[in-house]
């Protein structure tokens, strides 16, 4: 592949960019992911009485579709992330989406968070930086 | 257990869809690449089945959060840096380096601690 000669000053505003569409790709996953959760706490449990098909069908309305246009949208915005920064540094990064989850579900939806859960949390993140140091070695 | 049926059957289907996506992505390069483009492959059968099946995964997903806390169900989604690679090895052939598989590993570890917490 051809590339162009190294411009100090293109190559910074490529990097800014790709870090904005980054920090909006982890505001509108994670928001998409508490949207859908506050949507379907307002329906209840799945399974627990009531009538399965009606339940489904209940699960189509504008507060679930609208978070699943979020979690579309963070996708897109995860695509664009890739056309600007190396993965190598983006796929460590997006591990943040993980913290901000708990966060929110913390702060929003007072779940009880465990130190089991959160050491859990810690090591999956581990692993995650682990895989990717594959891709600096390259 | 019945949540972490749903939940699990979500992130499988995730991973089944990815691998089927990277499937329509070789068969229509197999096809000739510039082929089509965008809209065209948006059609392709495996391309199409991947969204499709993607959809449903969403599906399970909702049902899975209904039952259970986010703080649980989320970090599970990190199966899928497990059975996309296994399944990307199976079926594509290609090479898991050791960093992969002990990252790999590791995650496993994190998932089981946070499946009993």
């Amino acid at each position: 592949m051809v590339t162009a000669p190294p411009d100090a000053a293109q190559s910074r505003k490529r990097f800014l960019t790709g870090l904005l569409f980054l920090a909006a790709n982890l505001v509108v996953s994670v928001a998409a992911q508490f949207v859908l959760k506050a949507a379907m706490a307002r329906l209840g449990k799945f399974g627990e009485g009531g009538d399965a098909l009606a339940y489904l069908i209940s699960m189509i309305n504008p507060m679930v579709i609208g978070g699943l246009a979020l979690y579309a949208s963070g996708t897109v915005l995860w695509l664009l992330t890739l056309t600007k920064l190396e993965l190598s540094f983006a796929y460590p990064v997006a591990t943040v989406q993980y913290l901000l989850v708990f966060i929110g579900a913390w702060l929003i939806f007072d779940e009880s968070i465990s130190w089991l859960r959160v050491l859990g949390l810690a090591v999956i993140t581990g692993g995650v930086l682990i895989i990717s140091m594959d891709h600096w070695k390259k | 257990m019945i949540s972490l049926v749903f939940l699990v059957t979500s992130i499988v289907l995730v991973a089944v869809s990815q691998l089927m996506l990277k499937q329509g992505v070789v068969v229509r390069e197999r096809k000739g690449a510039a082929a089509g483009g965008m809209l065209k492959m948006l059609f392709e059968p495996w391309v199409f089945g991947g969204l499709a099946l993607n959809g449903v995964a969403a599906g399970f997903w909702l049902i899975a959060i209904s039952r259970l806390e986010l703080s649980y169900a989320f970090p599970f989604l990190s199966l899928n840096y497990i059975l996309i690679p296994l399944g990307a090895s199976y079926f594509f052939k290609e090479n898991i380096s050791r960093y992969r598989m002990i990252g790999i590993g590791v995650i496993c570890l994190g998932v089981i601690m946070i499946a009993f917490s």
